[in-house]
């Protein structure tokens, strides 16, 4: 049973799935790296993959870079589950934690991307329901309104208020400290 | 170059316009909501405009997953704030609460220490006392409680009334309501009315059976989700009114608990289980009201949460000899507590937190410089800007809140509530026969100026003012936060 589980795994992990962004250019990744993706985990497990997972809503610039985040982290959970054997010394704690900065960093430099790339990425993770990307994506948006008057939050942003100034004044009665 | 190549592809569509935060949908928003530190940003992203706002209010996730903001700790006896966003910044009493118990000379009621108490602010309660009758009253801004005592101190009948405000229940489509307990101060015996915001009638239920003979004077109603509680600590039992049935019930409390001094706090879960927080050398046991095998209902050791690593980590000190914890209070799941040391390793720092019951996650709110020698309250926000908690469809809340009835400040409705019903209360009792209540006209003379009810009015709207300081002190603090973290 064991070999016959961790010949799986290996197959698993060589074999390859073509995801088509919307602009219809082909992306090879491993299995490993699309099951981050809870949506095309899914469709591996109904086997419907056969010949590329189209994915009319992720154009080839955001899945590009959706990949590149997957990729990344798919080898840490890797590297995760084998730490997480026997071996649990000082020196595997010392790789963890070494990796996990790494992680960190390229976390943080991924960020670094203008809006309206965030917001691409926030609903391709969202659709494909990948957590750790959604998450990561969504705490940068929250960060950049922390502390911002809603004044300066649609002018960040490009919203318009559609409140009514009967409304605002309204609202303002209740909770005039959140406006100066 | 003629292309032989093969056919081009079809041209490529315009490049699509950069994406905008408009493109995401109410879950997204929420997402990104949920991971905003505190309620006062919060407020600020969600009045930005209308897909903010009802993507907030759509959700009670934000509130289950943060502690309720505390806005101060007011001191006991005097009712002074300290504000934990003033702190370092020789905020240690804070102005905007210092005078909000001042004499006011135009009115009959002060809030001054009388004959028959010597505090003006004693656990959480405001005392009021009448320059002319001597009568007396509490009232609690944190809950909106108001005790009164119609006949003089001394007269022999120490006849109390207790109005507590129940909150209205959605799930059971229940409106805010208030009920009074009308009870003698040694609890030989009580009657129940409830008053409902939506007929706008009391409902008096007969009189009940006594199930405590001789109870404490002094205890006060806790309103915790299906009951309100009084902790009889002489009798080591809680008496309960179930605010569904309006019956009184008495609860035991578990052993460990019946010792002469042990200090516990009532509350409630997130689930709104009923609980009792308890610390003992450094041990947090919470007890949940729950049915036994034997489906008896009782009080059962939930969970015990060693806080001995936190302290040392808060407090930066390897020694837990004299650590003295101080429980404050139980709010939506979380514990409001503080740590300092006593005697020969006495500290000069007393530490505040908030501890959440479910994951016990702790949470710094203050490292005071000075350790309070008196009692403290935790001044909660308890009720959420309304704006951002209505329920109900945008359009009809917005638009129609404009209206005085669907959402004035949370706290100006629950008071409105309770005026209502005090001054509904009198026409009711009057037409009673079997209880006289005339003395309680003397709370609320016509005369509005010196009403009871109007000074318990401006002591609301001092604290609302002071409130809306301290948020906005807190705001700047974040904002500062904001600065060092860095941003776009």
């Amino acid at each position: 049973m064991a070999s016959a589980g961790s010949g799986d795994e290996k197959a698993a992990a060589a074999a390859m799935i073509t995801l088509i962004s919307s602009d219809n250019e082909k992306f090879e990744v491993t299995e490993a790296t699309a099951t981050l993706s809870q949506t095309i985990r899914h469709m591996i497990e109904d086997g419907c993959t056969d010949g590329g997972v189209p994915l009319p809503n992720v154009t080839s610039k955001i899945l590009a870079r959706v990949i590149e985040y997957c990729k990344k982290h798919a080898t840490a959970a890797a590297g995760e589950e084998g730490s997480s054997s026997s071996f649990s010394d000082a020196a595997f704690l010392e790789v963890d934690r070494a990796f996990l900065e790494e992680l960190e960093e390229f976390d943080d430099a991924f960020l670094e991307v203008d809006r309206a790339t965030l917001f691409d990425l926030i609903l391709a993770a969202n659709y494909l329901d990948i957590k750790g990307l959604l998450n990561l994506t969504c705490q940068k948006v929250a960060d950049s309104v922390k502390g911002k008057t809603p004044e300066q939050i649609r002018e960040m942003y490009n919203i318009v208020n559609d409140l009514t100034p009967e409304e605002e004044a309204e609202i303002r009665r209740e909770t005039q400290w959140a406006f100066e | 170059m003629s292309s032989p190549h093969p056919p081009p592809p079809p041209p490529p569509s315009p490049p699509p316009a950069p994406t905008t935060i408009t493109a995401l949908n109410d879950d997204l928003l929420r997402e990104i909501f949920l991971r905003l530190p505190a309620v006062t940003t919060l407020a600020r992203a969600a009045f930005s405009c209308r897909a903010f706002l009802r993507a907030v209010r759509s959700s009670p996730a934000f509130r289950e997953l943060h502690a309720p903001p505390l806005i101060a700790f007011l001191t006991v006896p005097y009712m002074r704030g300290i504000v934990p966003a003033a702190a370092g910044r020789g905020g240690f009493q804070f102005r905007a609460f210092t005078d909000l118990l001042q004499d006011d000379d135009a009115s009959e009621w002060r809030a001054k220490a009388d004959s028959h108490s010597d505090v003006p602010y004693h656990d959480g309660y405001v005392c009021f006392t009448n320059r002319t009758t001597d009568q007396w009253a509490d009232y609690s801004p944190h809950s909106q409680a108001l005790n009164i005592f119609p006949k003089k101190p001394n007269d022999g009948d120490d006849t109390c009334l207790e109005f507590h405000m129940l909150s209205p229940d959605g799930e059971e489509q229940r409106p805010s309501r208030v009920v009074c307990v009308h009870h003698d101060r040694s609890w030989l015996w009580e009657r129940v009315a409830v008053f409902s915001s939506h007929t706008m009638e009391w409902q008096i239920f007969p009189p009940t059976v006594t199930l405590l003979l001789g109870g404490d004077r002094n205890v006060t109603g806790t309103v915790v989700r299906g009951f309100i509680c009084w902790v009889h600590k002489n009798k080591d039992c809680i008496l309960a009114l179930n605010t569904v049935t309006f019956q009184f019930s008495r609860m035991d409390l578990p052993p460990p608990l019946k010792l002469p001094f042990s200090e516990f706090i009532l509350g409630q879960t997130k689930d709104g289980k009923l609980c009792i927080v308890h610390v003992h050398e450094c041990n947090l046991s919470v007890w949940l009201r729950t049915t036994d095998d034997d489906s008896v209902e009782r009080f059962m050791l939930h969970k015990m949460h060693p806080l001995h690593t936190i302290i040392k980590e808060v407090t930066e000190r390897s020694e837990l000899d004299g650590v003295q914890v101080r429980l404050m209070t139980v709010s939506n799941g979380f514990v409001y507590l503080s740590v300092y040391y006593w005697g020969p390793q006495a500290s000069d720092s007393e530490w505040f937190m908030s501890f959440c019951l479910e994951t016990a996650e702790v949470n710094i709110l203050l490292n005071e410089g000075s350790h309070l020698p008196c009692p403290v309250d935790a001044y909660i926000m308890t009720s959420w800007p309304s704006y951002l908690i209505h329920n109900k469809d945008l359009e009809h809340v917005v638009t129609g809140g404009i209206s005085e009835d669907d959402s004035p400040i949370a706290i100006e409705e629950t008071s409105n509530v309770l005026f209502t019903a005090v001054h509904s209360f009198k026409e009711t009792l009057i037409d009673d026969d079997n209880v006289n209540f005339l003395e309680i006209d003397a709370f609320l003379l016509d005369d509005e100026k010196n009403s009871l009810l109007n000074t318990i009015t401006t002591l609301e709207s001092g604290l609302a003012n002071a409130r809306d300081h301290v948020l906005r002190i807190s705001f700047d603090f974040d904002d500062r936060k904001g600065m060092e973290t860095g941003s776009w």
